[in-house]
């Protein structure tokens, strides 16, 4: 295989056109190339600017975690590449863990940037569900990493990449994936443009005709904590906001008895205006709330569709 | 059917806050506990116990305080627990994890199943599981929502952000569960006071074969860490409902969002 510095790893689940920016900076403070591998998806990949795109000479295929992070490894050895980037889905985070581990590699996953200084990659990603960002740095000849979500960046067109095929044969693995059923989803958390979100401050599950009359008068979507999905399951886990739920970015986000944990906090402090109503003045949602209720929301809410009605 | 099960005594990432003077983080003096995410693998392991006997093995790498994580674990149904200690405040990176718990599951012989939580509460790293079945050679199911075993095999469904995968096959595997799987039965201060500590072996790095160093030279190093700025107004409305919700009503109305 040729050599390239910076090997971004593209396949259905894990898309790299949100990469090709920052591999590109990343190979040019390498001095070296940006390569693209694409075991399967190709003519996606072919759209992404870089300099070569490695397919696989025995035709596309989806592969098992387990044969990407072979695949890669063999190839980050072939083409010398010092960074393995990869965008940071479920599938993304775990081929870069695997990978990393087979190449006896540091890994940094949810990377918001990346720099090379002093010949080493040097990430940022938050800790502690966001509370403060670190500096990392890895001291391995190879690094993978994969890049957080909201730190993709929009996709470039640009010239197509020369194709090289290679030659991998994609170890046994003993599992097989016997069905395959596409998330039924009502709603998109992510994009809404307002939302209303509730926890354990709601006292049953009737009361969530409250919330929802709220929601209608705002013309917004409903979230909810992690409580409330995982342990209640009063509303399904795509209503969840949070690090281990939809991560928002509403213009108005409307927080009815969240205590505002971090792992909530993460998720919704994209918001532009964060409302916050809770009967305790300690709670941490106040911190970083625009306006905060102290009250009870069984009063708070009534009261606000009265004073949007007026 | 022997199951493992990978607990971390993490840092109770609730209590953490910014002192506002230095504006440095605030870890000292912060309690310790179990990962949340773990108490979900270690429930589905009691559940597959159930069904299928076998013994629930769990293991975990802290300080010697992570006994007291142990104790709860074990008082949700595990049957033995063994501990790396090491120096209060020696943290490993997700390579080192992955080497010394790999080392520890190989010490603990024939082994059907590992079970990891998707994620720490503290690193937030979703490495773990995903490495330690690459140094196992075991193939992995990560994400895991719903799982049914029997004596020899294993059908998950996996969920990822679009799709619900159904996975089958043989055991040894390493499985990462997702916190939907089930819901934790948490242990009364009873059941765990009761847990006898001889359940609970305290291994050093000389015991899975690795000398001190080993774990001092690690992949990935924290420099140094800021705190984002939330530019946030911070308004605090107090009074009656009826008042502060007007007030309210007014000041969203004039950010016209």
């Amino acid at each position: 295989m040729e050599s390239c510095a910076v090997l971004l790893y593209h396949s259905s689940f894990s898309p790299a056109a949100g990469l090709a920016a920052k591999g590109r900076a990343l190979a040019e403070s390498l001095g070296g190339r940006l390569g693209i591998l694409a075991p399967e998806d190709i003519e996606e990949a072919g759209k992404i600017p870089a300099d070569v795109l490695y397919t696989l000479s025995t035709g596309t295929a989806a592969l098992l975690p387990e044969s990407a992070a072979a695949l890669l490894q063999q190839s980050a050895a072939a083409t010398g590449a010092k960074v393995v980037l990869l965008a940071a889905t479920r599938t993304g985070n775990e081929i870069a863990a695997r990978t990393a581990e087979a190449l006896d590699a540091g890994c940094i996953s949810e990377c918001l940037s990346l720099c090379i200084d002093g010949g080493k990659l040097q990430a940022k990603r938050d800790i502690y569900g966001g509370i403060a960002i670190g500096c990392f740095v890895s001291d391995t000849p190879v690094t993978v990493c994969t890049i957080a979500n909201g730190a993709l960046d929009e996709a470039v067109a640009g010239q197509p990449a020369a194709r090289e095929e290679m030659v991998f044969t994609a170890p046994p693995v003993a599992k097989e994936i016997v069905g395959s059923v596409p998330v039924e989803k009502s709603i998109n958390l992510a994009k809404a443009k307002h939302i209303v979100s509730f926890g354990r401050g709601l006292a049953k599950r009737e009361d969530m005709t409250m919330v929802e009359k709220l929601a209608g008068a705002f013309g917004a979507e409903i979230g909810c904590s992690r409580p409330i999905a995982e342990e209640l399951k009063w509303l399904s886990s795509e209503h969840q906001v949070g690090i281990t739920g939809a991560l928002v970015k509403p213009d108005l986000y409307l927080a009815l008895g969240i205590s505002g944990q971090v792992q909530h906090f993460a998720g919704m402090k994209g918001s532009k205006i964060i409302v916050a109503v809770n009967s305790n003045k300690q709670a941490p949602i106040f911190q970083f709330a625009d306006y905060g209720i102290v009250g009870d929301i069984y009063k708070v809410v009534p009261a606000l569709l009265d004073a949007m009605q007026a | 059917m022997h199951i493992v099960v990978c607990v971390k005594h993490v840092l109770d990432s609730t209590e953490i806050r910014v002192d506002k003077k230095t504006g440095d983080l605030v870890l000292r003096g912060i309690p310790a506990k179990i990962n949340d995410y773990d108490k979900n693998a270690i429930e589905e392991a009691v559940k597959i116990k159930k069904a299928c006997g076998g013994e629930i093995s769990l293991v975990s790498i802290g300080p010697r305080e992570a006994v007291k994580t142990l104790k709860s674990a074990l008082a949700m149904g595990a049957d033995n627990a063994y501990l790396l200690s090491l120096p209060p405040r020696q943290a490993l990176d997700t390579r080192q994890t992955a080497l010394v718990l790999g080392r520890m599951i190989k010490k603990l012989g024939s082994v059907d199943m590992v079970l990891c939580g998707e994620v720490s509460e503290d690193g937030y790293n979703s490495q773990t599981g995903a490495r330690l079945a690459q140094r196992l050679g075991l193939p992995q199911v990560s994400y895991v929502t719903k799982l049914t075993c029997d004596g020899t095999g294993y059908e998950a469904q996996r969920t990822l952000e679009d799709v619900v995968e159904t996975v089958k096959g043989d055991f040894p595997v390493v499985f990462t569960v997702n916190s939907g799987i089930n819901v934790p039965h948490l242990p009364t201060a009873i059941q765990i006071l009761k847990v006898r500590m001889n359940r609970i072996q305290e291994w050093k790095p000389g015991d899975i074969g690795l000398e001190d160093q080993a774990l001092s030279a690690s992949a990935v190093k924290m420099l140094s860490y800021e705190i984002p700025t939330q530019e946030r107004k911070n308004i605090i409305l107090d009074g009656p409902a009826e008042e502060v919700a007007g007030k309210l009503w007014e000041c969203l109305q004039k950010e016209a969002v």
